[in-house]
C-alpha cells in the first residue's frame, strides 16, 4: 500500500507558475502534528503488514524540518511489524537539501525524487521563488549534495508548453548529469472559470512528439540503467506486464493522500479541489476503505472513462490520469492528452513490432 | 520475417525480463507523484 502524506499541506518555498496549488493562498506555517503523524504511521503499518510505502509530499515537505523526519523514523520503529518492509520516499524541489538532510536520507534509506524541468534555461522559466528568481541553482546544489552523500535521486520533469519543444536538450542534459531515473509528467493547469487547460499546458500532439523523441533517444542509447517511467509503463502494458505508472491504472482511490490535518483525499492531484474527502485518519484506514464515499469515488473514476471503453488502447492506459480530464457541455468527459497519447502508443507499438516483440 | 532477425535492444530485453519478474513478485506499483527509480539496489548505497 502507498500512503501520500502532505505534511505541510501545499506550503512551499517556491511559487512555480504552473503549480496546481499556485493560485491558492499559502500561509507557510502548516505542519502535521506529531499525534497525527503517529496515527498515520500506526494505521499504515497495521493496515499493510508486509510492505508499506510512505510518500512524504507537499508543497515542499522539507519545510517540515529534520526533527519531523526523525520522528517519522521513531514512529516507524515503534509500529513496524515483524518482517515488515517500510519504504520512505520524498518528492522535493531540492532547494533545501544540505549535508544534514543528505546524510539523514542516506542513513535511513529514503528514496528521493527531485522536481527538475531540464537545464537551467528551461527549468527557470516556470520554477521560481516568490520574488520571481529562478530556482535552478539551489535545486542543482541540492542534487550535488545528495550525490556526494551516495544518494542519487530520481527526477520528475514537468513538461509544459515551453520545454516540450526541447526533448533532445532535456534528455542529453539529464544523461550528462548522471540522472537516469526520469519521469516526464505533463503539466496540467486548468482555468478557474472555464475548467479548460491554460496556455502553460503542452498541446497533446506536442507532448506526444516529445515522448516519441525521448523514446528514440532512449532506444538509441540502449542503456538498461536509464529508466523513463512513461516509456517503460507503455512497453510493459503492451507486452502484458504490470503497470509501472498510476496514470495507466484508473485506480486513483488506491493512492490516498493524507493532508497535514489528517483528512484523506483520493490523490494529491485531486486533493487540490477539496471536493472529495474520504474522512480523517483518526477514523482508521479500515473504516475509510469500506466507506460509501470511498466506493462512490471508485465508481466515479470508472464513469468518467465511459467514452474510452471502445478505444483500442483502453487496455493500455485505462483512460489515463483523472487529473487530465475536462468536460464540455453535453459531451462525455475527455482526457486532454488522449489524442497525443494514442499517437505515442502507436509509435512505441510499431517499434516493438519491428523487433518482433509484438506481432504485426 | 526480416524484422524478427533484428537484434533486440537491451532496453527491450530488460523490459521483457521485468515482465517475467513481475509475474513472480508482489505488486510494487509506483505512483507518478514522486520518483525514485525502481532499482533501489543499483543507485542507493554505492554510486
Amino acid at each position: 500500500m502507498i500512503l501520500i502524506a502532505k505534511i505541510v499541506s501545499i506550503d512551499c518555498n517556491l511559487k512555480c507558475d504552473y503549480c496546481f496549488y499556485h493560485q491558492r493562498s499559502q500561509n507557510n506555517n502548516r505542519l502535521m502534528s506529531y499525534d497525527t503523524l503517529e496515527t498515520l504511521i500506526k494505521e499504515g503499518c497495521d493496515h499493510s503488514p508486509i510492505c508499506i510505502q510512505f510518500i512524504w509530499h507537499g508543497g515542499e515537505p522539507l519545510l517540515a524540518g529534520l526533527e519531523f523526519f526523525e520522528k517519522i523514523i521513531e514512529f516507524q520503529n515503534k509500529y513496524r511489524k515483524n518482517g515488515q518492509n517500510i519504504v520512505n520516499r520524498v518528492q522535493t524541489n531540492g532547494t533545501l537539501i544540505d549535508e544534514k538532510w543528505a546524510k539523514f536520507f542516506h542513513s535511513n534509506r529514503f528514496r528521493i525524487g527531485i522536481s527538475l524541468d531540464g537545464p537551467k534555461n528551461l527549468h527557470n522559466i516556470f520554477r521560481k521563488y516568490p520574488d520571481k528568481d529562478g530556482s535552478f541553482d539551489a535545486t542543482w546544489q541540492g542534487i550535488q549534495t545528495l550525490k556526494q552523500n551516495y544518494v542519487v535521486p530520481g527526477i520528475i520533469a514537468v513538461i509544459n508548453s515551453v520545454n516540450v519543444k526541447f526533448p533532445q536538450e532535456m534528455f542529453e542534459f539529464f544523461i550528462a548529469s548522471e540522472l537516469k531515473n526520469l519521469v516526464f509528467n505533463p503539466a496540467m493547469v486548468k482555468d478557474d472559470i472555464s475548467g479548460f487547460p491554460t496556455g502553460m499546458v503542452a498541446e497533446p500532439m506536442d507532448y506526444s512528439n516529445f515522448i516519441n523523441k525521448i523514446f528514440d533517444l532512449w532506444l538509441e542509447r540502449d542503456d538498461s540503467k536509464t529508466e523513463i517511467r512513461q516509456i517503460k509503463s507503455i512497453i510493459h502494458a503492451l507486452i502484458g506486464g504490470k503497470y509501472r505508472s498510476c496514470r495507466f491504472k484508473s485506480e486513483c482511490q488506491k493512492y490516498p493522500t493524507i493532508e497535514y490535518n489528517g483528512d484523506i483525499f483520493p490523490c494529491d492531484s485531486e486533493a487540490q479541489s477539496k471536493s472529495i474527502c474520504f474522512g480523517n485518519i483518526e477514523q482508521g484506514l479500515g473504516y475509510i476503505f469500506s466507506s460509501e464515499i470511498y466506493k462512490e469515488y471508485e465508481k466515479k473514476i470508472q464513469q468518467i472513462r465511459t467514452g474510452c471503453l471502445n478505444c483500442q488502447w483502453y487496455k493500455i492506459c485505462h483512460g489515463g490520469c483523472t487529473r487530465d480530464y475536462y468536460s464540455k457541455p453535453r459531451e462525455l468527459p475527455k482526457n486532454y492528452f488522449c489524442d497525443g497519447l494514442k499517437n505515442t502508443y502507436e509509435y512505441i507499438s510499431e517499434s516493438l513490432k519491428f523487433y518482433g516483440i509484438l506481432l504485426s | 520475417m526480416e524484422e524478427n532477425n533484428k537484434k533486440i535492444p537491451k532496453v527491450f530485453s530488460q523490459a521483457l525480463e521485468e515482465v517475467k519478474r513481475d509475474q513472480r513478485e508482489d505488486d510494487w506499483s509506483d505512483h507518478d507523484h514522486t520518483d525514485w527509480g525502481d532499482n533501489w539496489d543499483v543507485w542507493s548505497d554505492v554510486v
